[in-house]
């Protein structure tokens, strides 16, 4: 105990040594504004904003590198919270489950509120996981070793089924939504065998369909045209009506909800190819099923918002783990960390952490320090992001068509991208117009060539025999949980149907 | 007892059944392999399956449940009805940017997307439109080329 303590702080001690110099503190109040600014565009998620300021960072020592770009990442990826919040736009996978009840807590004057637990339980989640990490870093970086094929296989059901459980309305409709994400996942090039697989000779297909176009085709464009729709043009007006910091009820009910958020974003996050979208879905369905009113979920509820946030964050940071340690990044956000790490000749492997050990503290350091900066920095600007709301609604959809298309073409400098988002926002249309929800399709399809790939592993393992996925006790574990999981909300459904709700 | 069908199960059901069997025939060529060895044809097509089944199934839900089903938790604008003018004009303000953008420059692609944007929804008055078409197009251009450097140029090459 002594030892592991001793162990901590030290750790702990080295990181803030190598974080908390002057001129790192600048770069990571830097990096934080501009990711703010530059990731509030509609349209501009994360990825997009640490991409475009990363050659920035080439002529800055690696520490003071991987710093700034901590502080764009947090300014970013609050910032995509935020749009998520105020015009329902994600900025990136794991901000969709926030618009959820952002975006209600937003419609009904509670904007302030919601961007302000956005931002403490993110701090919260990142503290938490910084020391979680400092004392149980290396030992879980070995346990991660033993993770194979059908492990992630059985990972990444879950993190669907936990999709299907936080749809609201049909189970059958989710589950075809995270099918045909799946399958729309693997339109493009077959990695195993090359052939094409749905390109309809179109050029533009042969590298599969980008995340970003589809995502704002279904969330940004297909909004609009909704919201134009039901307001008969004028738009919805949104108006800040109460004040902006949150009550004490908020903080009763958000404080356990963040705690519950964190706990399993660092679970799932120190799974290596996990992804921060599953454990915000994972927290966000946790607290509906934890709910003594899960009615209000969807409308409103505050712990819908802290729970995801901090989960996503707590994910983020544990993903560190994975990521230095096998190499293995967790999503496009932290491939880019990774991409920065080799830039100044440093490649991520099991020795970092032994070898280098003042390279990951400093990390682990100072992503913790640009999460901070981060809050110190925004919460006294909630009002002015609170303020774009008051912008007529007229004028803001023109504009956020514009930075979407110029978003989706910057990506690739691709023509064929703007188009693709333009198809994906009338068909995001018509499934709401079928009451199909557009999240899990979201979901199957940024796990779908994970999923394939994995998949097909384990069966070459086998050769072919699908009892691989029970033998192997990691695998059995999360498909149990999984099938417990769908196994309650079916015998739910049930239960409702017979009273008149619809299965 | 009166007869209430919930047709948006209806519709999906038949929308996915369709996508199914499309996705199945597109597909006819790919080669499927087995499980142990598969083809690129292999998940997609156990996907496309998966499609037409859940299909049938909305299908056959929505038809024999003959009862009630009164809809949970409805997002918002699902009840309304199509109307196609948003959603016409919307679309139309990405395809005139994607053809204007390389051809005639960032800022004509900006000042065209805006126009045919503004009929989506209440247009503004002409004035007013003038004025979010400068705005934006001066905005656009500090943010994404000079700011950014993004490789866009801003009129006719």
């Amino acid at each position: 105990m002594e030892a592991l303590s001793s162990a901590l702080l030290s750790n702990i001690a080295l990181g803030f040594s190598v974080a908390f110099t002057p001129s790192n503190l600048a770069l990571c109040l830097l990096g934080c504004l501009l990711g703010t600014v530059i990731g509030v565009l509609p349209g501009v998620g994360p990825s997009a904003t640490i991409a475009m300021l990363m050659p920035i960072t080439f002529y800055l020592t690696p520490v003071g590198a991987l710093i700034m770009l901590a502080g764009v990442f947090y300014g970013s990826q609050y910032a995509g919270s935020t749009t998520a919040i105020l015009v329902n736009l994600p900025g990136e996978s794991s901000s969709v489950v926030t618009t959820l009840d952002g975006h209600a807590m937003a419609r009904s004057g509670r904007a302030g509120a919601a961007l302000a637990v956005a931002a403490l339980a993110s701090l919260f989640a990142g503290t938490v996981t910084t020391l979680v990490i400092a004392a149980a870093g290396p030992p879980i970086a070995t346990l991660a070793l033993l993770f194979q094929s059908p492990d992630y296989v059985a990972v990444m059901v879950l993190g669907l089924v936990a999709a299907v459980v936080l749809a609201q309305g049909s189970l059958v409709k989710a589950l075809a939504m995270i099918v045909l994400g799946v399958f729309l996942g693997l339109v493009g090039t077959d990695v195993t065998t090359g052939m094409q697989r749905y390109t309809l000779g179109v050029n533009a297909l042969f590298d599969g369909i980008g995340f970003v176009p589809v995502a704002m085709g279904l969330f940004g464009l297909a909004e609009i045209a909704l919201n134009l729709e039901a307001t008969q043009g004028q738009g919805r007006v949104m108006r800040p009506r109460d004040r902006l910091w949150p009550t004490s009820e908020d903080f009763r009910r958000a404080t356990p909800a963040a705690l519950r958020g964190t706990a399993l974003g660092i679970g799932l996050g120190i799974l290596p190819g996990s992804t921060t979208d599953i454990p915000a879905y994972g927290a966000y369905s946790l607290e509906k099923k934890l709910s003594r009113e899960p009615s209000r979920f969807g409308h409103g509820a505050v712990e819908g918002v802290a729970a995801p946030e901090a989960a996503n964050n707590a994910a983020a940071q544990a993903g560190f783990i994975p990521m230095l340690s096998l190499g293995i990044p967790p999503n496009a956000i932290m491939a880019m960390m990774v991409g920065a790490l080799m830039i100044h000749g440093i490649a991520p492997g099991p020795q970092i952490i032994a070898k280098q050990p003042e390279l990951f503290w400093g990390l682990v350091a100072s992503m913790w320090l640009g999460n901070a900066v981060l809050v110190f920095l925004n919460l006294p600007l909630i009002w002015l992001w609170v303020r774009l709301l008051t912008i007529p609604y007229r004028i803001l959809f023109p504009a956020i068509i514009v930075f979407c298309c110029i978003g989706s073409y910057s990506l690739k400098n691709n023509i064929a991208d703007v188009l693709i988002m333009g198809v994906f926002g009338v068909i995001g249309y018509f499934l709401r117009k079928l009451k199909c929800e557009p999240a899990p399709l979201l979901l199957g399809f940024i796990l779908g060539p994970m999923l394939e790939e994995n998949f097909r592993r384990s069966m070459l393992l086998s050769g072919g025999d699908l009892a691989i996925f029970v033998t192997r006790p990691i695998s059995a574990t999360f498909l149990a949980i999984s099938a417990a999981l769908l196994l309650a909300v079916t015998i739910a459904a049930f239960r409702r149907h017979r009273t008149g709700f619809r299965f | 007892m009166k007869l209430r069908l919930d047709d948006t199960d209806l519709r999906a059901g038949v929308v996915l059944v369709a996508l199914g069997i499309s996705a199945l025939a597109l597909g006819a060529d790919l080669t499927v392999g087995t499980a142990a060895e598969m083809g690129e044809g292999y998940v997609p097509r156990a996907m496309a399956v998966a499609l037409l089944s859940f299909g049938t199934l909305l299908v056959v839900l929505s038809l024999s449940s003959g009862t009630a089903t009164p809809p949970s938790s409805p997002a918002r604008g699902e009840e309304v009805p199509v109307r196609w003018r948003p959603l016409a004009f919307v679309t139309t303000a990405v395809v005139v940017f994607a053809l204007a953008l390389e051809p005639l420059g960032l800022l004509a692609a900006t000042a065209a997307s805006v126009v045919a944007a503004n009929f989506a929804g209440q247009p503004l008055s002409a004035r007013a439109l003038f004025v979010l078409v400068c705005v934006l197009s001066a905005l656009v251009a500090v943010v994404f080329v000079w700011a950014l450097g993004l490789p866009l140029h801003l009129i006719p090459r």
